[in-house]
């Protein structure tokens, strides 16, 4: 569905610099901290800034070449973009089914009923949370292959984000769809997320299956003598702490089954993001 | 196109209670208005509906629409050639309903002669407002908002100031007695096919603009 490869975009004090793909029937999450690249890689994607080398491809298409008809199968929520705040539910409506063949008005109402959206409120007076309510609704109501979701789940209440990504799920059941999501609350993304991809400093510096992350990786915390005795093989990142290291590896089983009296835990996403990006190479 | 359209008059509407406003003020000052010779209700109209057409690239731009705009299935192209025709449409629109209402106001007071004269009287300002947004429009989509008005603006006042030293040279009546002598049809036909020409120039420019542009 999405094909980066090797993009390079150079900024004043910023270079972006990766190669992605989101197959088909997966949901793909691109995490890392602010200012990362998460969003400047879904401008990308969207071919909304020019790259200076690589290829962008959409549906097997490079980006440019695609047809309206094509571009309408891309359903798109940006993290601070939405229609001008001074239109009103009941106006984009008629917007939205002159652009999208596939709009289902009906479901889209449905939807705004069941999230308390008032069809004739200007967005600028909407709430953060209903703001990021309407950009899902936007994105999943004219039947696309493909969502980009670049923070959707932003100023939501616990329940309020159970409910869309229960609403995403239910978008992938026909099949042959596909999600890129950014998101910085990692509860979201491990149970929803089939792989994902962490980016820093315009780099990607991991990509894997989450089930497998949060199956096999797990951090050892080690007094230094410890660290001097342990077997590094499955070992990526060091981090010094007070007590000594604190070490990520991409199998915690093997210590666990090969070296006693060793403190190692489960881990999730927050932390694999701290480790990959503070942590030291090893 | 048919869907940014729709955006554009959603925009538009949603300002109605103001245009209302500006509309009622326009026809007290059209009925307090004697001098016939002065068309102030078709070059203001048209002037402030061109003026709309600006409003809807800021109201684009704004909170970073444009990002999102641009996602949607249209291309840049189409972006350019629907403000182009929004503002034709608005434009040539506004102008037509104040000509219309000019006329209907006081139609007994004009003999045939006075008619034309003010037909072609309005149909300059028309011209002009045209050859304003040619400049405006690629101005707002270089630079922005602010800067974009700023600089539009700051150009009308130069063409202004450039008109009165010429007029000031050359003396406005004789200039006028000259635009007489030559005939009604040629001055109308030249500066039609001038206003196509600087609005092709600005359609292409903008394009190249949107085109470079990053998001």
């Amino acid at each position: 569905m999405i094909r980066l490869h090797n993009i390079k975009k150079q900024y004043s004090q910023f270079q972006l610099q990766c190669s992605l793909e989101v197959p088909q029937n997966r949901i793909t999450a691109l995490i890392g901290p602010n200012g990362a690249g998460k969003s400047t890689t879904f401008k990308t994607i969207l071919g909304l800034t020019h790259v200076d080398s690589g290829e962008i491809e959409l549906f097997g298409k490079p980006i440019l070449t695609l047809t309206t008809q094509e571009r309408a199968m891309l359903g798109i929520a940006l993290s601070n973009s939405c229609f001008c705040g001074y239109l009103q539910i009941r106006d984009i409506i008629p917007i939205l089914s002159h652009l999208y063949p596939k709009f289902q008005k009906e479901y889209f109402l449905q939807q705004c009923k069941h999230f308390d959206l008032p069809l004739t409120k200007k967005i600028n007076d909407f709430s953060t949370g209903m703001k990021a309510k309407l950009k899902i609704l936007i994105a999943i109501s004219h039947q696309a292959k493909l969502l980009i979701l670049d923070e959707p789940t932003t100023g939501l209440d616990v329940l309020a984000r159970e409910e869309l990504l229960d609403i995403l799920r239910e978008y992938m059941i026909p099949g042959n769809r596909s999600i890129l999501i950014s998101s910085h609350i990692s509860s979201d993304l491990e149970g929803f997320c089939d792989d994902l991809y962490l980016i820093n400093k315009g780099k990607i510096l991991l990509h894997e299956e989450t089930n497998i992350l949060l199956d096999n990786y797990g951090i050892l915390k080690v007094t230094k003598e410890q660290y001097q005795k342990i077997n590094p093989i499955y070992l990526t990142r060091k981090k010094k702490e007070p007590y000594g290291y604190r070490l990520l590896t991409t199998q915690k089983q093997f210590y666990q089954d090969n070296v006693q009296e060793l403190i190692i835990e489960k881990c999730n996403i927050d932390e694999i993001i701290l480790m990959m990006t503070k942590g030291e190479l090893l | 196109m048919k869907g940014l359209l729709i955006k554009d008059w959603k925009l538009l509407k949603n300002q109605m209670r103001f245009m209302l406003i500006l509309f009622t003020i326009l026809i007290v000052i059209s009925f307090l208005d004697n001098t016939n010779h002065i068309s102030f209700m078709t070059s203001y109209l048209s002037f402030l509906f061109s003026n709309f057409v600006l409003s809807t690239l800021s109201y684009d731009s704004y909170d970073n629409g444009m990002l999102f705009l641009l996602s949607l299935p249209i291309s840049r192209k189409i972006y350019v050639q629907e403000k182009y025709l929004f503002s034709l449409l608005l434009t040539f629109g506004s102008w037509l309903i104040s000509l219309l209402l000019r006329l209907l106001i006081f139609p007994l007071q004009f003999s045939w002669m006075e008619i034309s004269e003010i037909c072609f009287e309005s149909l300059i300002y028309l011209i002009f407002v045209l050859l304003f947004l040619a400049y405006s429009i690629p101005l707002h989509l270089k630079f922005g908002n602010e800067k974009g008005r700023m600089l539009s603006f700051g150009f009308l006042g130069l063409l202004a100031f450039g008109i009165f030293t010429i007029v000031r040279i050359d003396n406005w009546q004789s200039l006028f007695y000259m635009v007489n002598r030559i005939s009604l049809k040629f001055v109308i036909i030249i500066t039609t096919f001038l206003c196509i020409i600087f609005l092709g120039i600005s359609y292409l420019l903008s394009l190249w603009i949107i085109e470079k542009k990053e998001y």
